[in-house]
């Protein structure tokens, strides 16, 4: 039996109420600290126009994952 | 924005926007696959443990404080401070790496091969990738401990950091959003 023919299958799905909400934090997290690590960590931070230049992308990249899924799924 | 401002070593900034760029390339497939596919998906994502990527997401938050830690006494010329968060840092590897094993390990006795389902296949080729960084991020880690200087010390640190910003950014596709 695949995933996808599990009973429980696309329940998540069904009601078009998946991640969207949850989704959004959960992307908003990852964007927060992918950012702590470059900026703090990696010292981005004290080099000028270096943290915008990698975290910029970043969440240009979170935010096309997120509106292609919110367009195709809902 | 110049180039001599950047941290550390020029090499260490090329290997890790690659590095970005392809784990960000194996994730965009999986999330295109995955719109093609949600309930295959959020069906396949439902049977594994959670618990083991939270728990590794934890160990390897604290590994990598560590080793901003070991950076920071390193380059104030505390060497047994600075090898004592190398080895922390080491330990937390280590652990992750366990936690690896076994989450594989059930993942396996539970029939969820890597051609069980493209979210699998994804699952371990990222996962997978991810962990043979963390192999490496160990050994160098423990190589720049044995003199602790402050130079190859931030590089190391530097590279366990890239270790926890690709888990960062792999961690929703596999584990949370479907």
């Amino acid at each position: 039996m695949g995933p996808a023919d599990r009973p429980d299958a696309g329940d998540r799905h069904a009601g078009r109420g998946g991640w969207p909400g949850g989704g959004r934090g959960i992307l908003l997290l990852s964007f927060l600290k992918a950012r702590l690590i470059l900026g703090r960590f990696l010292h981005l931070a004290t080099a000028p126009g270096w943290l915008v230049a990698f975290t910029v992308p970043i969440a240009i990249w979170l935010l096309l994952i997120g509106g292609a899924y919110v367009l195709v799924i809902r | 924005m110049r180039v001599e401002d950047l941290p550390g070593e020029l090499i260490l900034w090329i290997l890790i926007l690659s590095e970005l760029a392809v784990f960000m390339a194996g994730v965009t497939v999986m999330v295109v696959l995955g719109l093609m596919d949600p309930a295959g998906f959020s069906a396949a994502q439902a049977q594994l443990d959670g618990r083991m990527a939270a728990l590794n997401t934890l160990v390897l938050v604290t590994s990598g404080l560590f080793a901003a830690q070991a950076e920071r006494a390193a380059r104030a010329g505390r060497r047994a401070q600075a090898r004592r968060g190398l080895l922390l840092a080491v330990l937390g590897g280590v652990v992750f790496l366990i936690v690896k094993g076994v989450e594989y390990g059930r993942d396996i006795r539970a029939g969820l091969g890597i051609d069980s389902h493209p979210f699998f296949t994804f699952y371990y080729l990222l996962s997978g990738f991810h962990a043979a960084h963390v192999v490496a991020g160990v050994a160098v880690l423990a190589l720049v401990a044995i003199h602790a200087r402050p130079e190859p010390v931030q590089a190391g640190a530097m590279f366990w950091h890239m270790v926890d910003l690709v888990w960062v950014l792999i961690l929703p596709a596999v584990w949370l959003i479907w």
